[in-house]
């Protein structure tokens, strides 16, 4: 039941700056994906949620550096080599981009870049794969399939073009999908539908999803597990109803803060003061000193280690005590 | 279910009614479409076309040959002599099928240069836009080296050393005229790296190779059309100095600017023999560019 498919160790990323300088994207992080389960990596922008998965996808930026593990079953996806690699992207272990608009191709026709897939991984005849690209297309509720399939791109609306790639993602039944914002460039209302159809493909094929978002929202309704970046480093990773409920780390405590409610009227909305670290310049201390309101010296000094526990993990000297948690504000 | 097979990007082509069934409309034909709309780009492919034709079919249905003499009709005006359309030259040939022979030689010149220039641009350019770092710096510095070179002194050098050789003019041409192509075909190699569907293509698993092939390259198509159609007149104009400078084909074989040249030796006495070839080659030159304003148009609506 609980087969661990995705198991990230350490993973970093760096880039080569300026004047010879690295630059550290990502540090340490770590998490086992089960079989079926879905993930949430939430974090503000610059935080390592995109890099990481990039990194795992071996999609990184030229200068782009990984180090650490992502076992995927038994191989190491990073040290694969790139022909290996290709047998299993697209086909055991799939990606949604962010921005629709942008990550299909203008001049190729839909039938084509879905079947490319299919011939391409599971071996079909064109015919085959035709057949089953519109089965896709029809399972994320695109009517009209058998004709919409040989149209372009550009004459898709953003929410249908969202779905193209979810079924062109779907198309092999991944293990994993990873999907990097795929709400973010869309309208709100497209977004709850593009949520449902997702989790509903997810239960069908049972693929386990990484979804990465700054939306906690999202999270909510979407995910099992959450894992909580700042400046490239994992803060906390837990279940996500205890992580809503009782949050250890105090940035995980006031990203929830910020998190507007119906249910209560404020005056004034909340939000973190401070900006995200520069990770340009090298850290000595916890990423989250600068703007914690719990920060003692020994934050300024020395990183907080990153510890697991038996439903997650946590990097804070001083985790919350859940009974005294109280947000203050500025 | 089977007449909704799955075809190749919509062909170019005149025929595209407004009516027509609702199917996938390609970024190509759509551009397509709107060069259609371009009435001065329509009309001067139109003429292009006839002037072509006029090459191709003109000399055969006239009765003279480009190099035959008539002794009894030497440098007669245009309409002087039945047959003679547009008179004759010096030495009795007959002016209207030279036009006709120079200007086959003048556009094949064009032609030729621009398709050799487009591949050499395009491998070059896009090569080194996907390998990018340090490859990509030094086949750049390449291209900036040939440009900081006086390529008339170079071309003079070549075929005044090597010989006035069809051939040869059109490699000399060539050689100095695909860097354009180049530099423009890998900055949108680079920017096209960078796009999503790219990045989307190799997280499907599709091998660097395949993405080359299927979606940069296709991606590349309508800035390259609209460059080797800009580099069609240029590459004639060159071959027209060239021809003027004395450098072009060798007699009796001929070229609008070899034609350009002797008529422009005599024009005071005989004036048709600078006049005709000088107006053929601004039309088709003229034309030229607008069809290629009308191809950028076309492909980039701003």
């Amino acid at each position: 039941m609980n087969e661990i498919v995705l198991n990230v160790n350490d993973l970093g990323v760096r880039f080569a700056g300026h004047a010879g300088q690295q630059v550290h994207a990502v540090d340490g992080l770590s998490f086992a994906l089960a079989r079926g389960r879905s993930l949430g990596i939430v974090g503000e922008s610059g935080s390592g949620k995109s890099q990481s998965v990039l990194a795992m996808m071996r999609l990184l930026a030229p200068g782009g550096q990984a180090s650490g593990t992502v076992m995927f079953g038994r191989t190491n996806l990073l040290t694969l080599p790139e022909r290996r690699l290709n047998q299993l992207r697209g086909n055991r272990i799939a990606m949604i981009f962010q921005d629709p608009m942008t990550a299909l191709n203008p001049y190729l026709r839909v039938s084509r870049q879905m079947t490319e897939v299919l011939v391409r991984h599971l071996g079909l005849t064109a015919r085959q794969a035709r057949t089953r690209a519109i089965a896709a297309l029809e399972a994320v509720r695109i009517s009209d399939a058998a004709r919409r399939i040989d149209m372009y791109p550009h004459e898709f609306s953003g929410g249908m073009r969202q779905r193209v790639m979810i079924a062109m993602a779907l198309l092999c039944e991944p293990d994993v999908l990873i999907a990097d914002e795929p709400t973010t460039a869309l309208d709100v209302t497209v977004q709850a539908d593009i949520l449902a159809l997702l989790r509903e493909r997810q239960q069908t094929c049972g693929t386990s999803i990484i979804f990465i978002t700054h939306d906690l929202g999202v999270v909510a309704e979407l995910c099992d597990e959450v894992v909580v970046m700042y400046g490239g480093r994992m803060m906390e990773h837990a279940p996500v109803h205890r992580l809503f409920a009782t949050p250890e780390h105090p940035y995980t405590a006031r990203l929830l803060a910020s998190v507007p409610r119906m249910d209560q009227r404020a005056a004034r909305l909340f939000s973190i003061p401070g900006q995200p670290p520069d990770i340009t310049a090298r850290q000595h201390g916890c990423p989250f000193v600068a703007r914690c309101s719990h920060a003692k010296t020994l934050c300024q000094v020395q990183p907080p280690p990153y510890v697991t526990h038996a439903s997650g993990g946590l990097a804070c000297h001083f985790p919350q005590a859940r009974s005294t948690l109280e947000f203050t504000g500025t | 279910m089977s007449s909704l097979s799955v075809t190749g990007p919509g062909a170019p082509g005149s025929s595209a009614p407004d009516s027509e069934p609702v199917r996938g409309m390609s970024p190509l034909r759509h551009a397509c479409k709107r060069f259609l709309r371009h009435r001065s780009a329509v009309l001067s492919a139109c003429v292009l076309t006839l002037i072509v034709l006029a090459c191709l079919l003109g000399p055969m249905m006239l009765a003279y040959d480009y190099d035959a003499t008539d002794w009894d009709n030497l440098a007669r005006p245009p309409g002087a002599v039945p047959g003679h359309y547009l008179g004759t030259d010096e030495l009795g040939r007959d002016v209207l099928v030279r036009m006709l022979i120079g200007a086959r030689v003048s556009l094949l010149v064009g032609v030729l240069g621009a398709a050799a220039s487009t591949l050499i641009g395009v491998a070059w350019g896009a090569t080194a836009g996907f390998l990018g770092g340090r490859i990509d710096g030094l086949m750049m510095r390449v291209v900036d080296m040939l440009y900081a070179i006086p390529y008339l002194l170079i071309a003079i050098l070549i075929i005044t050393l090597l010989g006035r050789e069809f051939y040869l003019v059109i490699l000399t041409i060539t050689a100095f005229s695909w860097m354009d192509m180049a530099r423009v075909v890998r900055g949108q190699t680079l920017t096209l790296r960078t796009r999503e569907f790219v990045d989307a293509a190799r997280a499907m698993g599709v091998p660097s190779r395949r993405i080359i092939t299927r979606h940069i390259i296709p991606n590349l198509m309508g800035l390259v059309v609209v460059y080797a159609a800009v580099i069609v007149p240029a590459v004639m104009l060159v071959e027209s100095v060239l021809s003027f400078l004395g450098l072009g084909v060798q007699e009796p074989m001929t070229s609008l600017g070899v034609l350009v040249h002797d008529g422009a030796a005599v024009m005071e006495s005989l004036p048709w023999l600078l006049l005709a070839p000088g107006l053929l080659l601004s039309v088709i030159l003229l034309c030229s560019n607008y069809v290629g304003d009308g191809l950028r148009d076309a492909f980039d609506p701003k």
